[in-house]
This record gives structure tokens, C-alpha cells and sequence, in this order.
């Protein structure tokens, strides 16, 4: 995947990049609007001082036997003083001939001015640029329009709209700053609902196939939660029907075994003289417990895979009782193999570890089944139970030739046989069995050498529920 | 002879069977499906039925429940395929004496019979025979080959325990309470010395008592 489209898969990534990019646009724009906005307005709250000015000047003109009179009161240019000390400067003409105030400064066309109307432009006057006021009047037998021109220089205009820019950036930067704050917690919000659901989803028991509930899930996701309950529905069914498939199995087979069974003991009890009779009838029978027990031994396997996975079922249990049961199951076919069953329990304390009978009686049962079946002749089998503060130990020691170091990894494999077993009857999947078992039951396995550096020694290590 | 009734509809596994119970001397009807097996069971006074739980019509389970429900209290033992601890429950709550699970061995099958007969029939053979040994409960003898063991009244009743559960294991603690009173002083390897005792007695062919260390003590019948 490239890194382009990780990006992109990211949904809160997605939200950020589409919020915060438009954003910015936005600002930009804004503060573009902004400067115009600042740049018209001072201009035209300047434009009315300087208007102002103008007009006050036009207003003092007269006439005195034909000649322009003007009584340039001191407050007419004395409203544009500012901080800035900007220059001002003022002229009159009557048509082009100058009257009074500084030369240099030339009135605009004529056709451009009316009576009454202020008019104002951009010029410059001895090397700087200057805003003018031009207001035209007429006077009482004066043939040509008498025009008062008032100019300043910019520097006040210029301080006021780089202030007013400056707060506008100032302010654009803190709303900016403000959202890339809330924003990504907006987007957290607006994304509870998915990590909710996602919550949901991961708290369930992997064996729980009940549709998650529609009621509290967002519009938008309704349809992916849809579809995913109806992959869920037909999980169940398919986990349902394997668990259907697993009891038929077992009952259907179970059944021919027994036939099978009932008639070899007739046979057995018929008399039979042929030697070859006789072996064909011990042959078969030990292929039925062969085909009998490599059929159990699938069906605890498919069962125990099929079981809730670890903290479901298991409840409190007493290991030394349980263990203690599976020994007493086995005294009469160890006896019968000629092989010595010890049980060992390092006290009479009660060992209590979460489990489930039938799961570690299975588990604890097809070790000693092992244990009787590759121990050597007359040899001893120990089960021994112990504990400390926090765990119980449940160990299962052969006097057979053991396992070697480099294949215990693969004994748990299905269908996995040592080498030197091959000829044996066995079907390979008694340690895959107590392998899921052990996992189910959260315990612990290790496989050594027994205790006199023969045989093998496996150890069950479980955690021990104390203050009950 | 014990005349039993026999229901199970697969007809190979029926043949096999009669033939099983026949050869050890049972007298044998047989059902194929539940309502005749509620039919005969009802009329005829079987001494024990054996039940298969899949029948054709209704599930050996209801028929269990119908015979119950009737009075019938024929010790029943039920044949089932299905291995689930709830089906065991199941049976046994509905007043089955005894389960067995398929494929089972034919002697384990007569042995739970045997069970269930002298349980129903308060034991009326006090006769048993474990291999070449022979104890009389209402004499209080035990020979082996004809040759008497001498038996004082411990060893007696430790080996009468014994012989009562051939190939099951009798734990010490239970052995201990079944052979010495309550408030008898019990040295705390009494029972050893007994069994030891005993098993000088038994030598060279009578049957063996095993010692399962940590575990008990088992009477091997082979």
C-alpha cells in the first residue's frame, strides 16, 4: 500500500484535511476582504476630514470689487493636524490662474468638477504622494469657476489601515489557532459513535453471535452494522452447524463401533479351531479399538476447539478432586497394562483454580492415557498435585523412553507421531487435544524429562484461585 | 434366569447382543421401537431393561419417563450414543439406574448388569467368584482352587469389601470406616498390614490385590 492511501484510510485524518484545508481558504479570503474593506474605509473616513477642509475654505470666499477674496479661517487646515504630521497643503484658482496657497499643485480639468461637489484623487506634490480635495465654486460675476484644492500626504492613512491589517491578522491567527485547538476534538466527538461501536465489538466473546444491537448506531454506519449481523448470523449458523456436525458425528459412529464391538465378543464366545480365525478375529478387534479410539479422540478434538474460548464456562474447581477422579478412571486399565498408578497430593489443602471438570478431566486423562500407553513394562505412572501461593501443578510422570528435547514443539501437531511409535496403535492427536485444552483452560504445559532422567515428565501449570 | 428386555432398533447391534446376553445365560425379549418397548414393559415383569436412547418413534428418554410415570420400577439401563454430561444427567434424572455409553466392551455391559441385578434382588447369591477365588458371604468362607483360606474376622472383611467391587478402586479412607467401628483405635496402617496379610493368603493363584499408591486398593479380577 502506498503511503498516499494510508492517509486517506484513516477517517479522522479524512475529517481534519477536509475541515482544516477549506479553513484556511477561508481565512485567507477573509482577510483579503478584510484589507479592502480596512484600505475603503480609512479612505473614506479621511476623505470627509479632508472634504471638510475643502469646503470650509470654499466657504470663506468672497467678492470685493471684483476680486476673489479669502478669509482662510486657522481651524479650516487645522482639523486634518494629526499625529502623523502629515503636510497639508492648499491652493485656489480661479479657472488655471492661481490666487493663492502653493503653486505646483494643478487643478484637475474642469469638466470634471461641478458646482457644489467635492472631488477627490491621488496625486503627487514634491515628491510624495498626496490625496486632494477639489471643491469648485461659482462666484457672483467671476467668469470662470473658482476652485479650492487641500492636499495631505498619506502618512496617517497609512498608519491607521497597517493598525487595522495588523489586527486583522492578529485576530485571524487566534481564530485559526483556535479551530486546529477544537476541531480534531470536534472530529473526536463526532467519531464517538464509531469508537463505541468498535468497543462493542472488541468486549464481545469471540462465541457471541447475537446481532449488535441497531438502536444506538449512527445513521451512516447502520448499513455497514447491517451487514455485518447478517455475516454474524450466518457465522453462528455455520459454528452451529459444525457443533450439530461434531454431536451427529459422534452418534453415528458410536453406534456401527458398538456392532462392531458386540460381534467380535460373539465370535469370541464361539468356538473357534482355525488359528487363522483367531488371528483374523484378534486383528480386528484391535483395529476396532484403534479406529474406536482415533474416533473419540477427533471428536474431543473437534468439541474442545469448539468450545468458548478461556473465562466463559470455567468456573471454580477443585484440581486435587478432579485429578484425584481421573486416576480412580484409570486404576483398572493401568492394573490391566501391569503398570503402577501413584497419586501424589503434597497436602490435603484444597487447590482451587478456575476450570471445568469435563475439560480438565479430558485434558488430565488422555496424560495418563499416555503415560500408561509408552511407559515401559511395569513401569510406574505418578500423578502428583501441588500448589504454592499462586499456582497449581499438576504433574504426570512415565518411566518410558520420553520424548526427545528437539521434537517436544511438534508432539502438539495433529496427527504428529515419533518415529520409533509408528508401529504402535495411537492415533497422534491425544497431546493436539490436551494442547487446546490447555489453552482453553488458560494452563500452562511443559514437557521434560522425568525425574530420574528418563521417562517424561508433563507439567500442567494452572493459576490458583486463593480467598474463596 | 434373569429374563430382560432388550430395546434398540439398529437390527446388527440387536443380533450381536442377544446373542452376547443369550450365550451368558439371560432369557431375552427385544423392541425396536419405544411404544412397543412401553407395551412389553409395562405387561411383562422383566428383571432389568436395557434402553437405547435413539429409537425410531420416541426417544428412549420418554420412554424411561412413561415407564416411571406408570409405577414401573424395573431397574433400567440406558444405551447411548450420545456422550454429552447432559444427556447423562438427563437419564439419570428421569430415573434410569445406570448409563452406558457406546461402543462399550460386552463384559462391561454384563458386569453392569450383574450390578443392577444384585441390587434390585438385594443380592441374592452370596456366592462370588473372582477368578479361582470363591467367597460364600453367608458361610463366610473364601476358597481358592478348593483350597480354604483362613481368614480372621479383619482380613474377612477386608477382602469381602474388596471382592464386592472387583477391578473398582477402594480407597484406604473408605476401607478403614467400612472394616473398624467408629470409635475402634485404628492404627494408621492398619489396613496394610491386613492387606498384606491377605495377600500372603491368596498366594500363589488366587487373584491379586493391587496397591495403587496415594489411591487404594483394587481386587484385579483378570
Amino acid at each position: 500500500m502506498k503511503a498516499g492511501q494510508r492517509v486517506l484510510l484513516s477517517l479522522t485524518g479524512r475529517l481534519l484535511r477536509g475541515l482544516i484545508g477549506p479553513m484556511a481558504g477561508l481565512a485567507v479570503l477573509l482577510g483579503l476582504g478584510g484589507a479592502w474593506a480596512i484600505e475603503s474605509l480609512v479612505e473614506a473616513v479621511n476623505d470627509r476630514l479632508l472634504g471638510a477642509s475643502a469646503r470650509a475654505v470654499a466657504e470663506t470666499l468672497g467678492v470685493e470689487d471684483g476680486e476673489i477674496t479669502l478669509d482662510l479661517p486657522p481651524w479650516a487646515l487645522g482639523m486634518l493636524e494629526n499625529s502623523s504630521r502629515d503636510n497639508i497643503y492648499y491652493n485656489v484658482f480661479e479657472g488655471s490662474k492661481l490666487i493663492t496657497g502653493y503653486p505646483n499643485l494643478p487643478p484637475p480639468p474642469q469638466a470634471k468638477l461641478g458646482d457644489q461637489v467635492t472631488t477627490f484623487r491621488y496625486g503627487r506634490y514634491r515628491g510624495q504622494r498626496v490625496r486632494i480635495a477639489t471643491e469648485a465654486r461659482r462666484l457672483p460675476r467671476i467668469e470662470n469657476p473658482v476652485i479650492v484644492q487641500v492636499a495631505e500626504t498619506l502618512e496617517a492613512r497609512r498608519s491607521l489601515s497597517e493598525y487595522m491589517l495588523i489586527q486583522l491578522v492578529v485576530l485571524e491567527v487566534a481564530l485559526l489557532a483556535l479551530a486546529a485547538l477544537l476541531i480534531p476534538i470536534g472530529v473526536r466527538w463526532g467519531m464517538a459513535p464509531l469508537t463505541r461501536l468498535r468497543r462493542g465489538m472488541d468486549a464481545r466473546k469471540a462465541s457471541d453471535f447475537t446481532p449488535l444491537p441497531l438502536a444506538d448506531v449512527p445513521r451512516e454506519l447502520r448499513d455497514l452494522v447491517t451487514t455485518f449481523n447478517a455475516l454474524l448470523a450466518r457465522l453462528d449458523s455455520a459454528v452451529e452447524g459444525m457443533r450439530r456436525f461434531t454431536a451427529d458425528a459422534s452418534h453415528q459412529m458410536r453406534t456401527p463401533l458398538s456392532v462392531l464391538r458386540t460381534h467380535i465378543g460373539v465370535l469370541k464366545l464361539s468356538r473357534i479351531e482355525s488359528p487363522k480365525a483367531l488371528e483374523a478375529v484378534s486383528d480386528i478387534e484391535a483395529a476396532t479399538d484403534r479406529l474406536q479410539r482415533l474416533l473419540i479422540q477427533l471428536l474431543a478434538l473437534a468439541r474442545a476447539e469448539g468450545a468458548e474460548p478461556s473465562g466463559t464456562l470455567l468456573h471454580n474447581i477443585d484440581l486435587g478432586a478432579v485429578v484425584r477422579a481421573v486416576a480412580e478412571e484409570h486404576a483398572l486399565p493401568a492394573v490391566r497394562a501391569g503398570i503402577e498408578l501413584h497419586y501424589v497430593s503434597e497436602s490435603s489443602e484444597t487447590f482451587t483454580v478456575r476450570g471445568d471438570e469435563v475439560l480438565v478431566t479430558e485434558l488430565i486423562g488422555n496424560l495418563v492415557d499416555n503415560a500408561v500407553r509408552y511407559n515401559r513394562d511395569a513401569g510406574v505412572v505418578t500423578i502428583r498435585v501441588s500448589g504454592d501461593a499462586e499456582h497449581v501443578v499438576v504433574e504426570v510422570e512415565d518411566e518410558g523412553p520420553g520424548i526427545p528435547e528437539e521434537e517436544r514443539d511438534k508432539v502438539f501437531t495433529r496427527f504428529y507421531r515419533l518415529n520409533r511409535d509408528q508401529s504402535r496403535p495411537g492415533s497422534g492427536l491425544g497431546l493436539s487435544i490436551v494442547h487446546v485444552l490447555t489453552q482453553i483452560l488458560d494452563a500452562r504445559i511443559t514437557l521434560e524429562s522425568g525425574s530420574q532422567r528418563q521417562g517424561l515428565l508433563v507439567r500442567v501449570v494452572f493459576a490458583r484461585v486463593t480467598g474463596t | 434366569m434373569s429374563r430382560i428386555l432388550l430395546v434398540e432398533d439398529d437390527p446388527a447391534l440387536l443380533r450381536g447382543l442377544v446373542a452376547t446376553l443369550r450365550t451368558a445365560g439371560y432369557a431375552v425379549d427385544t423392541a425396536g421401537d419405544g411404544a412397543s418397548a412401553v407395551t412389553l414393559a409395562t405387561e411383562q415383569p422383566y428383571a432389568l431393561v436395557m434402553l437405547d436412547v435413539g429409537l425410531p418413534d420416541f426417544s428412549g428418554f420418554e420412554v424411561l419417563k412413561r415407564l416411571r410415570e406408570r409405577g414401573c420400577r424395573t431397574p433400567i439401563l440406558m444405551l447411548t450414543a450420545r456422550d454429552t454430561v447432559q444427556d447423562r444427567v438427563t437419564g439419570l434424572d428421569l430415573g434410569a439406574d445406570d448409563y452406558l455409553l457406546k461402543p462399550f466392551e460386552p463384559s462391561e455391559l454384563e458386569a453392569r448388569m450383574r450390578a443392577l441385578l444384585r441390587r434390585s434382588h438385594g443380592d441374592p447369591s452370596p456366592i462370588l467368584t473372582i477368578g479361582n477365588l470363591v467367597i460364600d458371604r453367608s458361610l463366610g468362607t473364601a476358597t481358592v482352587c478348593g483350597r480354604s483360606l483362613e481368614l480372621r474376622r479383619r482380613e474377612w472383611a477386608v477382602l469381602e469389601r474388596l471382592v464386592a467391587r472387583p477391578g473398582k478402586l477402594v480407597s484406604k479412607e473408605r476401607l478403614t470406616d467400612e472394616v473398624f467401628g467408629f470409635d475402634e483405635p485404628v492404627a494408621p496402617n492398619a489396613i496394610e498390614v491386613y492387606v498384606a496379610r491377605l495377600r500372603r493368603k491368596l498366594e500363589p493363584d488366587g487373584p491379586t490385590i493391587r496397591t495403587l499408591r496415594g489411591l487404594g486398593y483394587m481386587l484385579d479380577p483378570s
